[in-house]
């Protein structure tokens, strides 16, 4: 094998013996420690090398960097050479000047100081009108450009760019390093100022450039449409001269179909920009259904693998643009028909796209009733061997949960939970809480979904899922009785509650438990004892929050001041800092010498203003960081957008979490409550449990 | 945009990485590490996309090469991708004459020079295989040294 290989690479005397002789040393090497020793050896002998520059020719010097990359390639740390290499880029010979390029831009990293020292040898390549240099130096901007590479050369790639002379892959490139630096640094391009000759670029014929162009067009667009407004009409002309009048050289065609790569960039330009309008822009709109119709007729399910996801990639892509546009064409009862079809398909991929477009289909208002009669097939593909097919089912239940069907919705996730995979378990829940809370009719309801999150699920329920519950619950006077005693029975009947089911109870029953003390079974004596009970297992912060109620318990219970004082001696010397304040402050707070401060400390929280749910600011983080930017944003858009039916936003989570260690007699900083309040209006609020002494 | 291309073979050897961002040594052997064994461990009826700390990766097995590419952000479709992954192949096969893993390893730099040409800072430019070749055989040098006259001849 291995002479078969070297000979090929061999192909003239000149190809470097060296390193394929170090190539085949390493493949022989028995074990890591034999590589080991064979890539010490190189380096050592390469170090020496380098120590003499003088010595060392052109040839050598490319030989050995080569070497240096490939053992970086294969993980080994490279501390030396960056010097050589720097060096081999001002050389006048292309090959030795492109291994010099290539080695920084693999071994250096961005902001690196020894980049400072390739700046000028860029501005030299990038002027010099040598074709083949050109394009190395704008290679490597492109992959370690920075701020610093922008301000010097960007004027420079710009004049290549719009020069006439330009060759057509020379130009390419410069497109897309413009697009580059323009991201590195703002200042350094005006988008105004290039945008109309670069759309005049346009008229090129080679796809190759269009596609550098528009995707270089793309970039700019994503920062700001300014200056690009004719954008669209050109992505709609250029399609129709491909698609529709077939001009293009067969040298674009990848099995049958013109450049589907341009095709797709054209199409998803067309998104950036508002939907077309009807009124105004008729041809436009005829035109751009003219192209899409022709892509969506024209699409099937051939034999061959590459061009079936080739035109099906395309079609995903005018999908997409029929949705953007919504009732500008008219062809979205024929898209929501075909993604009906799509995600019932046996091929996997397609199944995926079929869901994640469907999602964002979901967003329309048309098309829920429609997207809606596919639903059992989406259930079903929650439970689809294939991950990945799994959360795009996920996102498009979620996405298409309405009034109507959300409770079906709501009870077939809970079920889903018990048996989802890990990775999936903490998105699951926080989606399940918003639903919940956004389409509840009843908050009985809501209360008693969120009980059965924490009981299936409950080390992945976050914080924030339970202080939205908490704040609903000290909203709604009508829930609070019904919460507490659902939440009180959830308590006694689990064995081993969750630590959240622990600090659920202890909250709620501090707060509202007399609502509940007449009840059999619920007597002031039998909640104190069910706490007190957990209290030694529980967590540090539950243990916390424990003793908050208790005192408050004990505040509204005289009965049970003795067992409370108790409690709180055993625990005033704990280890943890928390619970030793409390349990301190506490004490001397019941002592009896500050029945006022008590009192005041001790009463009923008051309801929560409105802000932001910090649940639904939950899903946007955790989302962006499992899938990227883009996706997060969208379903909690829609959320955002849908009326909430009456329902009062809640405050934030930062609130409530202080609003549970707020009973302890510390100074309430105006920072309770995010400063909205302050403590003398508290009085108002909630006096009902000093009252209810 | 692309963040890497990665071709890395079934024992979990890399044989070509390309990063756009370059990360410290260790973050891309633990990338490259964790993200083969995600493509091991799916099946052939299964989807080739799946979702890797923020990126979504799209991949594509040729014998006993994984072709991987993580792409960040929402704006690439993904089916573009995968055949861009395939069009990549065939260039390779092009230039190398039925090319192997074997024809990679022992000429990475030419095999470096091919995605160069086809990608450019993250983002698609260049998809058909005789004109990135081309391009290279312009380089007068590398025409003697490095290429066998046929090749460069034989667009």
């Amino acid at each position: 094998r291995g002479r078969r290989a070297s000979g090929r690479a061999g192909g003239g005397t000149m190809a470097m013996r060296g390193l394929v002789v170090f190539i085949s040393d390493i493949r022989n090497c028995q074990s890591k420690e034999q590589e080991q020793k064979r890539i010490d050896k190189e380096m050592a002998n390469i170090r020496q090398k380098f120590s003499k520059p003088g010595d060392l020719n052109g040839y050598q010097r490319k030989k050995y960097v080569w070497k240096i990359l490939y053992m970086f390639m294969l993980g080994y740390e490279i501390d030396f050479g960056h010097m050589e290499s720097v060096g081999l880029i001002s050389s006048p010979k292309y090959s030795e000047k492109m291994v010099g390029y290539m080695a920084c831009s693999l071994l250096l990293r961005e902001g690196d100081e020894l980049l400072r020292l390739i700046i000028n040898s860029i501005k030299n390549d990038l002027t010099s009108q040598v074709d083949n240099f050109m394009c190395l130096a704008m290679g490597s901007i492109c992959t370690v450009g920075g701020k610093e590479f922008a301000e010097t050369l960007a004027s420079d790639v710009q004049k290549i760019l719009l020069d006439k002379m330009t060759k057509v892959f020379v130009r390419k490139k410069a497109a897309l390093t413009l697009l580059r630096l323009y991201r590195k640094n703002q200042e350094s391009v005006n988008p105004l100022e290039i945008a109309d000759r670069t759309l005049a670029l346009l008229d090129e014929s080679n796809l190759g450039v269009l596609t550098a162009i528009i995707s270089m067009v793309l970039g700019f667009v994503t920062f700001s449409p300014e200056g690009w407004e004719r954008a669209p009409q050109r992505a709609i002309m250029l399609l129709t001269r491909i698609v529709i009048n077939k001009e293009y050289s067969n040298d674009y065609l990848y099995y049958g179909i013109p450049s589907p790569w341009l095709q797709i960039r054209l199409l998803r330009l067309i998104t950036f920009f508002p939907p077309l309008d009807p009124t105004h822009e008729r041809v436009l709109i005829d035109r751009l259904v003219t192209v899409l119709e022709r892509i969506i007729k024209g699409t099937d399910v051939t034999k061959n693998v590459n061009k079936n996801n080739a035109t099906h990639g395309v079609l995903f892509e005018a999908i997409n643009v029929v949705i953007h546009q919504g009732r500008a064409t008219d062809l979205l009862p024929q898209v929501v028909t075909l993604l009906g079809r799509f995600i019932s398909i046996r091929e996997a991929n397609i199944r995926y796209l079929g869901l994640e477009t469907m999602a964002k289909l979901s967003q329309h208002p048309d098309c829920a009733d429609d997207i809606k009669k596919h639903q059992s097939t989406i259930l079903f593909s929650l439970k689809d061997a294939d991950v990945s097919i799994r959360r795009r089912a996920l996102d498009l239940v979620y996405s298409m949960c309405d009034d109507t069907n959300c409770r079906p919705t709501i009870s077939e996730l809970l079920s889903y939970l018990a048996n989802a995979d890990y990775n999936l378990r903490e998105e699951l829940v926080l989606k399940i809480a918003i639903l919940a809370e956004r389409f509840a009719d009843d908050y009985a309801w809501y209360v008693d979904v969120v009980l059965q999150l924490i009981k299936t699920a409950g080390e992945q329920v976050s914080e924030e899922i339970w202080y939205r519950v908490v704040q609903i619950i000290t909203n709604e006077e009508a829930l609070q009785k019904y919460a507490t005693q659902t939440v009180f029975r959830a308590l006694l009947e689990e064995p081993q509650p969750a630590d959240k089911l622990v600090r659920i109870c202890a909250y709620v029953l501090g707060e509202f438990g007399h609502l509940v003390a007449d009840e059999r079974g619920m007597s002031s004596r039998e909640q104190f004892g069910a706490l007190l009970d957990h209290y030694a297992g529980s967590d540090l912060q539950t243990r916390a929050l424990l003793l908050s109620t208790f005192v408050k318990l004990a505040h509204v219970y005289p009965e049970l001041e003795g067992d409370v004082a108790r409690t709180l001696r055993a625990s005033l010397s704990a280890l943890d800092q928390e619970v030793q304040q409390r349990a301190i402050e506490y004490s001397v707070l019941s002592s009896g010498r500050f029945a006022e401060l008590k009192a005041a400390v001790l009463e009923m929280m008051p309801a929560f203003p409105e802000r932001e749910s910090a649940v639904l600011k939950r899903i946007k983080v955790r989302v962006a960081d499992e899938t990227g930017q883009g996706r997060g944003d969208v379903v909690a858009e829609r959320l955002a957008r849908q009326p909430s039916g009456g329902q009062r936003e809640r405050a934030n989570s930062g609130a409530a979490e202080r609003a549970s260690g707020a009973t302890s007699g510390r100074a309430a900083s105006g920072d309770l409550l995010g400063g909205d309040l302050d403590v003398g209006g508290g009085g108002g609020g909630g006096g009902g449990g000093v009252d209810a002494m | 945009m692309i963040r890497f291309v990665l071709m890395v073979n079934k024992q979990g050897q890399t044989r070509l990485a390309q990063y756009v961002n370059m990360h410290n040594i260790e973050e891309r052997c633990a990338l490259e590490s964790e993200v083969i064994r995600k493509c091991l461990s799916r099946t052939e009826t299964q989807c080739s996309f799946y979702e890797f700390r923020g990126y979504k990766v799209v991949y594509r097995r040729y014998a006993s090469l994984f072709f991987i590419v993580g792409v960040e952000g929402d704006d690439e479709n993904e089916l573009a991708i995968l055949e861009f992954i395939h069009a990549l192949v065939e260039t390779l096969d092009r230039y190398f004459e039925n090319v192997c893993e074997l024809d990679i390893m022992f000429n990475l730099e030419k095999a470096h020079f091919v995605v160069d040409e086809m990608l450019m800072n993250g983002c698609i430019i260049e998809v058909r295989g005789t004109n990135a070749k081309r391009t290279h055989a312009r380089a007068p040098e590398r025409r003697s040294a490095c290429m066998p006259a046929h090749l460069s001849n034989a667009h």
